[in-house]
């Protein structure tokens, strides 16, 4: 092996040691690659997607509405007019799915919204100001949480009475406390950390520091968090469509055509085979979107 | 350990009380009273009935009385029940209840714990797809569509089980599957993710140094650690399987509590819905103390403080 | 038929791991033994592949996403690298022991000292429950701990982390293995704790004539315990020798740093200490020559285009640094850090 002897002259280098040979990713950059890389939670996303397109602009391309009862087709199995077949009232089952969903989606998103809204503000007030406040807050959130919000919702909609309007009040109202328990507990752990102890050091004060610092770094958990509790939402809905405190005839959830459906199985299973479908597909989506930001957010759950 | 005792007792009577108080204001806050969704009654009718429930009286006495009646544990009449109690329709249907709940139980906890260790132990293999999709499924169906289809197409197609009933074991079948098939689900979820972290922990590495053999390693080292969380998720579970009663007792005609409850619903019947959330939430906060008491058998690191030890 | 004089014999050894970015080659092209009753030391930063380089010798490189890619391992005449995992266990544990570097979490914590100490014995030894538990008990003694009797019974959280140590030191040792490698044993305890650990281990390697390997960052702590020190950088090794060897005519500007970074009670009060700059070569992509030029204040252009060779300075004194070739300018190993 012969080597120049002007091999051996002095390297000029820099920092280069300093430097970092691969590129450098933000939070939401490397949660997406992972979330990209994940074959479920991508497929989730398509088929939520597909569905909620399906919810909004469905209708527009339906000759049939979703109440009109036509006597002279009840009953029909799946054919070119009614792919999905009709009810016992000749109500297109298609055209049924798509307002149904409608309604579920709303229920899911704007329960969650609601109580997105109440659990941030009741948890992060819990969990920042600590001490007493904190103490007290966190004594009532343990006696909510010691029955199951079954029972509450049940108990609610029964002296509102059923409706929309109200389920979303209903949710609403008992839907938070998981999510400040969330909040509360990631605001804790953040709380005692270093970087939240270099920015004080630092000079910044509390509101800074909980915008800047401790919302970005808890909010992954806080969309986990929701991202599973669209799909409870529309199960519960579907349970209280069962149990006769869901949304009122004529307006139309998957949940209550399932139930509907559920009377009329012996005659005409796809009554019921269809919105339940639909319903399970949504929680599969959502469930696999869920789980695939869990992953994302927080590879060290994965493993 | 006794002053934690007393202090969870303590508590879980306040949460009872909470509950109690809770369910009665609401109850009596339903504009129109009890009977108002029902066809007009004639006026003195009307003020028989309300007589005879004590509807006159002042809220406040109304009240007393109540929590003095739940103290004895005295439920009431019912109003749709005619000449029954609610206590009497607790004691025809709390067996039945439970024996659904336990057989559902036994099956959620075993299933689930198997098809989770399993599904870690041959992680992203085929064993590890059937349970994660088994468990997708049973989370993403809900109970009343489950039990429907359990009953329709298992009961009424194959009459392998009776679709509707009570009374032999083979009517159970049915509705304990669809009691636990959500429970089967959450459990294995649970069990796979928190096996496949326990054989990461460095105790495992710890005892693979020591040569010891792989199923010793899953069933000495393992699988307790791995039982922790599961542990956790009691609480929840007898919720659901409490709860879930409601539709597997109503879809599968099982005279139990859940029935009752929920034709109680359909017929405002405030007594019995009253009665049975009371009942449940009392059940559930019991439960929740046995679950606190279990954790100390299960991970001797927490002594009954509450905390956990270093 | 030399590696029969050897213990255990690592040859070439290179192990990586598959991620989603790639081949991490955590170690490549490892070469060293260990003879009956010798202590060596394997030195280096965190991230150098001297963990991986154990714990491959040991299989217990977590596949995936880890892998022994090539090289043998021969330990008493078998090569560990080709061995069923199932004769594996029989050496593990028994002929070799290992102390891991967090006593905090390597202890089971639903199992009582005694049962995780008793099940050693029980599975290579065949002992009845008894006399695995009076053994147990002779060796936490050996061990210095207090109250064996009663401490058998306890869980983990009830000893502290120093005691936790000698807990895993005593499993380790139950079987009288012939090698123990501990894996920073002292990085994760207070340095009075530190002292005393190493000190225990000086102690048990005159009573039990057990071969060790001492892996560790400080070089500090190799000296008193060990007779030989590898010193690895980026998954490699870099310099070799006896204790004088890499303590008193250091070859590898590597060596050097790790040098003038320990405190030293005999140096001058005037003498700094110097900090290495930079950071470890990325292992996923390990440059072309040699892997610490980066770092290095002595680089030259063939550093960074080709691999070093070996050079022996005199037997067992083996360093991979061009500085060494004859063409390259002179530079010496000087107490100030100054280029000489």
């Amino acid at each position: 092996m012969s080597i120049s002897v002007e091999s051996f002259s002095p390297l000029q280098q820099g920092l280069k040691a300093e430097g970092i040979n691969r590129p450098s990713t933000t939070l939401w950059q490397d949660a997406w690659r992972r979330f990209r890389k994940n074959p479920l939670a991508m497929g989730g996303l398509t088929v939520l997607a597909l569905i909620i397109l399906f919810a909004l602009f469905g209708p527009f391309f339906s000759q049939f509405d979703y109440k009109t009862n036509n006597l002279m087709a009840t009953n029909q199995y799946p054919n070119w007019i009614h792919p999905f077949g009709t009810d016992e009232l000749g109500r297109d089952i298609l055209t049924r799915s798509m307002f149904g969903a409608r309604i579920s989606l709303l229920i899911g998103f704007g329960s969650v919204a609601i109580n997105l809204t109440i659990g941030i503000f009741y948890g992060g007030i819990s969990g920042y100001k600590g001490s007493w406040l904190d103490n007290f807050m966190q004594r009532i959130v343990d006696i909510i949480f010691s029955i199951p919000d079954l029972l509450y919702v049940i108990l609610l909609m029964v002296t509102f009475g059923p409706g929309l309007r109200n389920i979303f009040i209903v949710l609403g109202l008992v839907n938070w406390v998981p999510m400040a328990r969330i909040v509360r507990g990631q605001i804790l752990t953040l709380r005692e950390q270093e970087f939240v102890l270099a920015a004080r050091t630092l000079g910044a004060d509390t509101k800074r520091i909980l915008i800047k610092h401790l919302l970005p770094n808890s909010i992954g958990q806080i969309i986990i968090v929701a991202a599973l509790q669209i799909p409870a939402a529309i199960f519960m809905e579907a349970f209280l469509s069962f149990i006769g405190l869901g949304v009122q005839a004529p307006m139309v959830s998957l949940g209550s055509m399932a139930s509907d459906g559920r009377m009329n199985i012996p005659s005409y299973p796809y009554s019921l085979i269809f919105p339940a479908a639909m319903i399970a597909l949504l929680m599969l989506a959502f469930n696999f979107v869920g789980d695939g930001l869990r992953d994302a957010f927080d590879p060290k759950m994965r493993k | 350990m006794a002053r934690y005792l007393f202090g969870r007792i303590v508590s879980a009577l306040l949460v009872v009380w909470l509950v109690v108080t809770l369910t009665f204001f609401l109850m009596h806050a339903i504009p129109g009273g009890p009977f108002s969704s029902e066809k007009i009654l004639p006026p003195a009718i009307m003020e028989n009935i309300n007589q005879r429930y004590h509807l006159n009286d002042p809220l406040a006495n109304q009240y007393l009385d109540y929590l003095k009646n739940i103290a004895h544990f005295n439920f009431g009449p019912t109003f749709r029940y005619e000449g029954r109690t609610v206590n009497d329709l607790f004691r025809e249907g709390l067996p039945k209840t439970i024996a659904l709940g336990l057989v559902a139980t036994v099956l959620a906890l075993v299933g689930g714990t198997m098809m989770g260790i399993i599904a870690a132990l041959k992680q992203n293999k085929a064993p590890d797809y059937i349970a994660t999709f088994l468990a997708t499924i049973g989370v993403s169906v809900p109970s009343f569509v489950l039990a429907t289809f359990l009953q329709y197409f298992v009961g009424f197609k194959t009459h392998w089980f009776p679709p509707i009933g009570w009374g032999e074991a083979k009517n159970l079948v049915l509705p304990a599957l669809a009691l636990s098939a959500y429970p089967i689900a959450q459990i294995t979820r649970l069990t796979r993710s928190s096996m496949l972290d326990v054989l990461n922990q460095d105790y495992i590495r710890t005892a693979k140094s020591k040569g010891l053999p792989g199923y010793i390693i899953v069933l000495r080292h393992a699988l307790r650690n791995a039982l922790i969380p599961v542990v956790t998720f009691m609480g929840p579970f007898f919720a659901y399987i409490l709860t879930g009663n409601f539709v597997v007792e109503y879809v599968f005609n099982i005279p139990g509590i859940g029935q009752f409850f929920v034709t109680s619903i359909g017929n405002r019947d405030y007594p019995v819905i009253m009665g049975t959330t009371i009942l449940f939430a009392t059940l559930l906060v019991t439960f929740n103390l046995l679950v606190d008491i279990a954790y100390t058998v299960v991970d001797p690191r927490i002594k009954l403080t509450g905390r956990k030890g270093a | 038929m030399q590696q029969l004089h050897h213990l255990l014999e690592v040859d070439n050894l290179s192990t990586s791991f598959f991620t989603y970015a790639g081949e991490v080659r955590a170690v490549s092209g490892v070469s060293f033994y260990i003879d009956e009753g010798e202590a060596l030391g394997i030195v280096g930063e965190s991230g150098c592949g001297k963990s991986v380089t154990v714990q491959s010798v040991m299989r217990l490189i977590p596949s995936p996403p880890g892998k022994i890619v090539s090289g043998q391992i021969r330990f008493l005449g078998q090569d560990l690298v080709k061995l069923p995992e199932k004769q594996m266990t029989t050496i593990r544990g028994k002929s070799m022991g290992m102390i891991f570097q967090d006593p905090m979490t390597s202890l089971n914590p639903v199992l009582t000292i005694g049962r995780q100490m008793t099940e050693v014995l029980q599975r290579h030894e065949g002992l009845g429950k008894q006399e695995a538990m009076d053994r147990a008990e002779k060796y936490l003694e050996m061990v210095g701990i207090p109250n064996c009797k009663r401490r058998l019974k306890q869980y983990p959280h009830e000893f502290s982390g120093g005691m936790r140590q000698r807990v895993m030191i005593a499993m380790a040792l139950l079987c009288n293995p012939k090698l123990l490698i501990a894996d920073e044993p002292t990085t994760a305890l207070d340095v009075t704790i530190q002292a005393q650990i190493l000190e225990l281990m000086k102690d048990l390697k005159q009573k039990i004539n057990t071969s060790i390997i001492l892996i560790t960052h400080d070089l500090g702590v190799v000296a008193g315990l060990c007779s030989r020190i590898i010193v690895m950088y980026g998954g490699k090794i870099v310099e070799s020798g006896t204790v004088q060897d890499i303590y008193k005519s250091p070859q590898h500007p590597y060596t050097w740093g790790l040098l003038k970074s320990v405190p030293r009670l005999d140096a001058l009060s005037r003498t700094k200490l110097v900090p290495i700059h930079g950071t470890p070569p990325d292992l996923l992509k390990p440059p072309v020559g040699c892997g610490f030029t980066a770092r290095c204040a002595h680089a030259m252009k063939i550093c960074a285009e080709q691999p070093p060779g070996i050079t022996e300075i005199n037997p067992g004194h083996q360093v991979a640094c061009w500085l060494l070739h004859p063409d390259a300018p002179k530079s010496t190993f000087d107490e100030k850090g100054r280029v000489g």
